[in-house]
């Protein structure tokens, strides 16, 4: 699988690894069971610290798409990998983008809730 | 450029040293006569019991043309191959010249009268693995070749060669598995295990240490882990590492149709008759990676154009 980091964005660089992680699964090519390589190799393979990669993966861990076991590394558990990442990487997108215009959470909640009742 | 023949060296060399061996054995075996019985157990049956005889100079006879010829042969295949072969080809026929001269001579030299002759005697067991094990890996590094030098000037990446289209400020890694199919696996496991296990435990202890290396072997081929990043291809299992190609040395990556018996006459860790280096664990798909001034390296994974294309766009930094 590609990963890629951007040191000279704005994203926090365990945001970025996340989203090399739902963006695999988005795209279909991560299953449940599927495992992901180890955190070692994936901070050697992008230069980045070990914590900062720990840290993606236990996000990951807590939106409920990948488990984290000792000795056995992270798994794919989500059952629809495919869209749970979907709307992660959109939502992720737009608060990107909120961020970039200054837009509050607030200003965000607003516009969702009114998609939502068209 | 003068053409590095230290493969072709370590090839002769190999190729000497069957005949060398056989006439060793045969030394041996004359040295001892006296002591040895009439008549020399040359076959054994399952439950480890002597079940043919011969005179001795038929015994030791047979024992130097194996040990000359099976090596030997492998020689001419060697050299049928690319020139990079030479030097691992050379590894086995050395190592298996020394293998079979103790196990063949030995089995004969160690007779008694009025003893029960074993197939590979014990005493003979650890003194011939080690040899082997030695003579094998000297003949290996003596065929390494020293790959040219790559300072200064380097051919630019092939404009044909995919690559990816992210800010030069991206941080770019891949990271990939090239697995054997697990049940095809399991079940030449098995049939090949059966039967070394039931002649180890009907008489034959020794076979353990083959059964147990080959099992190992198979778990270390299991699956290998192939990663691209800034600092090249590498593709390793269990921290044993198969091969490893410095982007310095990477001309271009590119993608392949793999058939493994045509392609490289089975799987694993491969060498083809053209000289390509292969970890081949299924046919289809696979990375192949271009080295300058070497063969290919090449490595059965899934999504290997988006491998290639990592590949690609580091070379293109790098140059």
């Amino acid at each position: 699988m590609l990963w890629q980091v951007d040191p000279t964005s704005n994203t926090p660089l365990h945001v970025q690894v996340a989203a090399c992680v739902r963006r695999e699964m988005a795209s279909g090519r991560l299953a449940r069971g599927d495992r992901l390589p180890s955190a070692k190799e994936v901070a050697a393979v992008l230069d980045v610290n070990l914590h900062t990669v720990l840290r993606a993966y236990q996000s990951l861990r807590d939106e409920g798409l990948i488990d984290l076991r000792r000795g056995r590394g992270a798994v794919v558990t989500a059952t629809d990998p495919g869209g749970d990442a979907r709307l992660r990487t959109l939502v992720t997108e737009i608060v990107a983008e909120a961020r970039l215009l200054g837009a509050t959470p607030t200003d965000l909640t607003r516009l969702i809730e009114s998609e939502f009742q068209r | 450029m003068t053409t590095d023949r230290r493969p072709t060296h370590a090839l002769v060399a190999s190729a000497v040293l069957a005949p060398v061996v056989a006439a060793s054995g045969t030394a041996m075996a004359y040295a001892v006569r006296d002591r040895l019985p009439d008549e020399l157990a040359v076959h054994w049956g399952i439950d480890g019991a002597p079940d043919r005889f011969t005179s001795f100079t038929g015994a030791v006879t047979t024992a130097a043309v194996i040990t000359a010829v099976v090596p030997l042969a492998l020689v001419g295949l060697g050299t049928l191959m690319h020139r990079s072969a030479r030097g691992p080809v050379a590894a086995i026929v050395g190592g298996l010249a020394v293998f079979l001269g103790g196990l063949l001579f030995g089995g004969l030299v160690a007779q008694r009268p009025g003893q029960a002759a074993q197939a590979f005697p014990p005493q003979w067991v650890a003194p011939t693995l080690v040899l082997t094990a030695l003579v094998a890996l000297g003949l290996w590094r003596w065929g390494r070749t020293t790959p040219p030098g790559t300072a200064g000037h380097r051919e630019p990446l092939p404009a044909d060669a995919a690559r990816l289209d992210v800010p030069a400020s991206t941080r770019l890694g891949w990271t990939g598995r090239a697995s054997l199919p697990v049940r095809p696996t399991m079940v030449l496991a098995v049939v090949v295990a059966l039967p070394l296990v039931w002649v180890a435990l009907a008489g034959h202890p020794w076979v353990w240490v083959l059964a147990i290396g080959l099992g190992a072997l198979l778990a270390v081929t299991l699956s290998a882990r192939v990663t691209v990043d800034a600092a090249g291809l590498r593709v390793s299992s269990a921290g044993f590492t198969w091969s490893k190609v410095p982007l310095e040395r990477v001309a271009s990556a590119d993608t392949t149709t793999v058939r493994p018996m045509r392609d490289f006459g089975g799987w694993g860790w491969r060498i083809g008759m053209d000289g390509r280096r292969g970890y081949v664990t299924r046919g289809g798909e696979a990375l192949v990676v271009r080295r300058l001034g070497e063969s290919d390296v090449l490595v059965t994974v899934d999504d290997a154009d988006e491998a290639a294309a990592v590949l690609n766009t580091l070379v293109a930094r790098a140059s």
